[in-house]
């Protein structure tokens, strides 16, 4: 019995930390600046103003760092899955250097690639794609490539049996018409959660879209949002707003796909 | 298993061969004799030697950064992992209305840590911050102060979100718990065992793996991370809240110290395959016990 009011205190408690600030924000992003100073509470004055929703679209580029991340990430998660399927699908079978290859290709998760950053930046500015979108998310997608790799990788092992395979070459198919008429297509929803994957990665990178971004044309939206504490002053509750658009996209992804995050999550780092 | 020619097998992984060449071992390659170099990418390079690596030692900064990059590993391993533990066991019993829960602790991960550290920001701040405002309001104004300019609580407050959002832990725990045959359960259940004495002696060994999974994950997420104390505090007071990757981001951008940068990336790395080594060898030694 006290065993279990002591669980439902922790669920409880835990929902309070996990909402209140979120609800907090969202509820001050609808109040005029001068009403949130005079209530900092909010919770009180709850109403629905898109007012400052409307200035920050009018007064700043979001619309355009919106785009700009859009590109980022989908550039860099379209990259991933198509260098990620093929390298997948070599590992479904046995070939000379294989058990030398696939630790390569996943040591990446555990390297802390911060040390990397200057590396990144002179390889990045020696191509010319500084100050350019698709600078950042070539660097996306070498970064997370791992990420890509592992969790597709998984997946193709449990969709595409060796009997399909076997069969496949047996009929006399080639190796490569194997991958694109079997393997692939089978593949395809393990290939599927690994954009999610990568496409939330790349919408809420901060660091690299800092290092190798100047112009308001090739500046993502977290940027802009880690600017906010310099430029926002005074009006807090039009940078609350700037939050929210910033944070939209990736919750609207996850309310659509979320049996499909929880599940690839375990499988992907080999629990399940 | 199948078998292809080695050849066949390097076509299909020469794109993923040639991303992770680019973007993990010619950095690394890069880094090491770089390191050795004083360079602010005006002026030519300079052969330093050793230098950059006393350099850096001897700067109380780097210390700081290194000391609490040591707090952040420490907190995500005996915290946060613990506690996203903790919540997946109550979650596993599946009591009404887990999903939901489920699905709001897991939201935060979603979210971009810079838009986090941010609402931790003004969530914390002294001036339009509910914290504050709720401990002045309820006559505890003595403690309602500037959390994250002073050096006594700074730390903590950066460290607060990253130890309470679990989600991710959570769910790669509940992947490995659903898997625990139910029968084990059972049978202790007829041998009177309590709930607690069958977590901590039949599933507590059974998850250790996806104890070290989470441990190395927020591990590296911390030797990574720059958004919490760069938004919240850019690592003062006093350095009090700085931690490698911060301190090799202004390094690099404010400083353009490029030859210290790298031996700081250096240090990052040693620092981080040190702990991992760690961890693997007290699973080497669970593996042993528990078999």
């Amino acid at each position: 019995m006290i065993a279990r009011v002591f669980r439902w205190f922790v669920l409880l408690l835990f929902l309070l930390v996990v909402l209140l600030p979120l609800l907090w924000l969202l509820v001050s992003s609808f109040l005029p600046n001068r009403e949130f100073f005079s209530r900092p509470l909010a919770f009180t004055a709850v109403r629905w103003d898109l007012g400052n929703y409307a200035s920050v679209l009018r007064e700043q580029p979001m619309l355009l760092y919106l785009l700009n991340s859009l590109i980022v990430s989908v550039a860099s998660t379209i990259l991933g899955a198509f260098v990620a399927l093929p390298a997948a699908f070599a590992f479904l079978f046995r070939f000379r250097m294989r058990r030398l290859l696939y630790p390569l290709l996943v040591f990446g998760l555990f390297v802390p690639t911060s040390a990397f950053m200057i590396p990144y930046f002179l390889m990045v500015s020696r191509i010319g794609l500084y100050d350019n979108l698709l600078g950042i998310a070539l660097v996306y997608a070498g970064v997370s490539l791992p990420t890509a790799f592992l969790i597709v990788s998984t997946h193709m092992r449990e969709a595409v049996y060796g009997e399909y395979l076997e069969a496949s070459l047996l009929d006399g198919a080639s190796v490569h018409q194997t991958f694109l008429h079997v393997a692939a297509p089978l593949a395809l929803p393990g290939a599927m959660t690994a954009c999610v994957f990568l496409i939330i990665i790349g919408w809420n990178e901060l660091l690299y879209a800092l290092l190798l971004s100047q112009n308001d044309a090739s500046r993502t939206v977290q940027v802009a949002i880690s600017f906010l504490v310099a430029t926002y002053t005074a009006n807090f509750t039009e940078a609350f707003a700037s939050m929210i658009l910033a944070v939209l996209p990736v919750v609207v992804i996850s309310l659509f796909l979320n049996r499909r995050i929880a599940s690839g999550l375990g499988m992907t780092v080999g629990l399940r | 298993m199948n078998r292809i020619r080695a050849s066949t097998a390097l076509l299909y992984l020469a794109p993923a061969l040639l991303l992770v060449g680019a973007f993990y071992l010619y950095p690394m390659a890069y880094t090491i004799p770089a390191s050795l170099f004083r360079w602010d990418r005006i002026t030519a390079m300079r052969w330093t030697g050793l230098h950059n690596f006393t350099t850096l030692f001897g700067r109380a900064d780097f210390r700081a950064a290194l000391a609490n990059s040591a707090i952040w590993i420490g907190v995500g391993t005996l915290v946060h992992t613990p506690l996203g533990l903790a919540i997946a066991l109550v979650l596993q019993r599946k009591p009404p209305g887990w999903s939901f829960f489920r699905t709001v602790y897991f939201l935060p991960n979603i979210l971009s840590v810079a838009s986090l550290a941010l609402l931790w920001y003004f969530f914390l701040n002294p001036t339009i911050g509910p914290v504050d405002g709720v401990l002045r309001a309820i006559g505890l104004s003595s403690i309602a102060l500037a959390w994250l300019s002073r050096t006594g609580s700074a730390l903590v407050a950066t460290l607060l979100p990253f130890a309470l959002y679990i989600g991710f832990t959570m769910l790669i725990f509940l992947s490995q718990l659903t898997a625990i045959p139910r029968e084990y359960y059972e049978a202790a259940q007829i041998d009177g065992a309590s709930n607690a004495r069958q977590d901590i002696s039949i599933t507590l060994p059974l998850v250790r793996r996806a104890v070290v999974v989470n441990v190395l994950f927020n591990a590296s997420f911390c030797l990574k991370m720059i958004e919490y104390p760069l938004i919240m505090t850019s690592g003062g007071p006093a350095n009090a809240t700085t931690i490698l990757p911060l301190f090799m981001y202004y390094q690099m951008t404010r400083a353009r110290e490029y030859g210290l940068t790298m031996a700081a990336g250096l240090v990052t790395i040693v620092f981080g395959s040190a702990f991992m080594a760690i961890v693997f060898l007290l699973q080497k030694t669970a593996n042993r016990r528990w078999g």
